[in-house]
C-alpha cells in the first residue's frame, strides 16, 4: 500500500513512486491521441479526395458515352485514373498509418488509466 | 575530417544508439512477455487433486439428494399411504449420480495422473518469484525509456507495464 499518501512521492513496497510521473504519463498519452487525430485527418482527407475524383471519373466516363469519342474526356479520363491509383496508394498508407497511430494512442490511454487507477487504490498490486 | 562526414557520422551514431535501445528494450520485453506466459500458467493451474476430488464428490452429493434424502418411511404406512410425489428428472438425475460416482472419480484421477500440480504453497512462491523477476525486469525497461527519452528518442511504453514501475521515483529506478 502507498504510504504517506498526499504526498509526492510514496512508496509501495520497496519502490518509491512518484506522483509527480502521472504527468509525464498524461502528456503522452495526450501526443499519440494528437498524432492519431492527425493521422485520421489526413486518412479522411485522402478518402474525401478519393471519392471526389471517382464521382468526376464516373461524371467523364457517362460524358463520354453520351459524345461518343471525344479526345479531350479521354485525355481527362486518364489522367484521372492515374491520380486515382496515386490516392489509392496514398489512401492505403494513410490508413495504415492511421492503424498504428490509434493503437499507439490506446496503448498511451490504458497505461494512463491504469496508473491514475494504481494511484486511487493506493498502490494496489495488479492481481 | 570534413564538418559533412563529421555530421554523418554522428548521424550514424545517434542511429547505432537508437537501434540499441531499442533492441534492448525489445529483449527486455521479449523476457517480460515469458515471465507473464509462466505466471498465467501457474494462475490457472489445475487445483490440487484432493481439493477436486472434494469439488466432484460434493457435487454428486448434491445431485444425489432427491435419492438420499428420500423419505422411505411413507412406504411403511398403515393407512395414510401415498405413493411419493417425486420430480422425475431430479429423481432419475440423483440415481444415476450416485451410480456415475466411481467412475467419474476414477476420470478425475486419470486426468490428474496426465498435469503438472503443485501445491498450493509451491504454487504462491513460484508465483512471487516470478513477480520479483517481473518488477525487475518492468524496471529495468522502464529505466531504458527514460534514458531513451532524455536522449531524445521516443519509445512508446506498454499499455500493459506495471505502474509501479512507470510511475517510480528515479532513485527507484537501476
Amino acid at each position: 500500500m502507498i504510504e504517506n499518501d498526499g504526498a509526492e512521492t510514496t512508496m509501495v513496497a520497496s519502490i518509491k513512486i512518484d506522483k509527480a510521473r502521472l504527468r509525464v504519463i498524461e502528456r503522452i498519452a495526450r501526443r499519440e491521441r494528437g498524432a492519431a487525430g492527425t493521422a485520421n485527418d489526413a486518412r479522411n482527407h485522402v478518402a474525401v479526395a478519393r471519392s471526389e475524383l471517382r464521382l468526376d471519373l464516373q461524371k467523364h466516363e457517362v460524358i463520354r458515352a453520351r459524345t461518343g469519342v471525344d479526345d479531350q474526356t479521354l485525355g481527362q479520363i486518364a489522367g484521372m485514373k492515374e491520380r486515382l491509383v496515386e490516392l489509392d496508394e496514398e489512401f492505403a498508407a494513410a490508413e495504415h498509418e492511421q492503424t498504428v497511430a490509434n493503437e499507439r494512442s490506446t496503448a498511451a490511454g490504458g497505461l494512463l488509466m491504469a496508473c491514475e487507477r494504481f494511484l486511487e487504490d493506493g498502490g494496489r498490486q495488479r492481481p | 575530417m570534413s564538418a559533412v562526414s563529421k555530421l554523418a557520422g554522428m548521424l550514424a551514431g545517434a542511429r547505432e544508439a537508437t537501434n540499441q535501445f531499442g533492441e534492448s528494450v525489445e529483449q527486455l520485453r521479449a523476457r517480460v512477455a515469458i515471465l507473464q506466459d509462466e505466471r498465467y500458467r501457474l494462475t490457472n493451474m489445475a487445483v490440487p487433486k484432493q481439493v477436486a476430488l472434494q469439488r466432484l464428490a460434493i457435487w454428486l452429493d448434491q445431485m444425489a439428494q432427491p435419492i438420499t434424502g428420500f423419505n422411505v418411511s411413507s412406504f411403511a404406512e398403515r393407512d395414510d399411504f401415498r405413493a411419493p410425489d417425486v420430480h422425475g428428472p431430479r429423481f432419475i438425475a440423483a440415481a444415476i449420480a450416485l451410480a456415475a460416482k466411481p467412475a467419474l472419480t476414477e476420470r478425475l484421477e486419470a486426468y490428474y495422473s496426465k498435469q503438472t500440480v503443485v501445491s498450493e504453497a509451491e504454487r504462491d512462491q513460484a508465483r512471487a518469484k516470478l513477480d520479483a523477476e517481473l518488477l525487475d525486469l518492468e524496471l529495468a525497461e522502464e529505466s531504458l525509456i527514460r534514458e531513451a527519452e532524455a536522449a531524445g528518442l521516443t519509445i512508446l511504453r506498454r499499455a500493459d507495464a506495471d505502474p509501479r514501475a512507470v510511475l517510480a521515483a528515479q532513485s527507484s529506478l537501476p
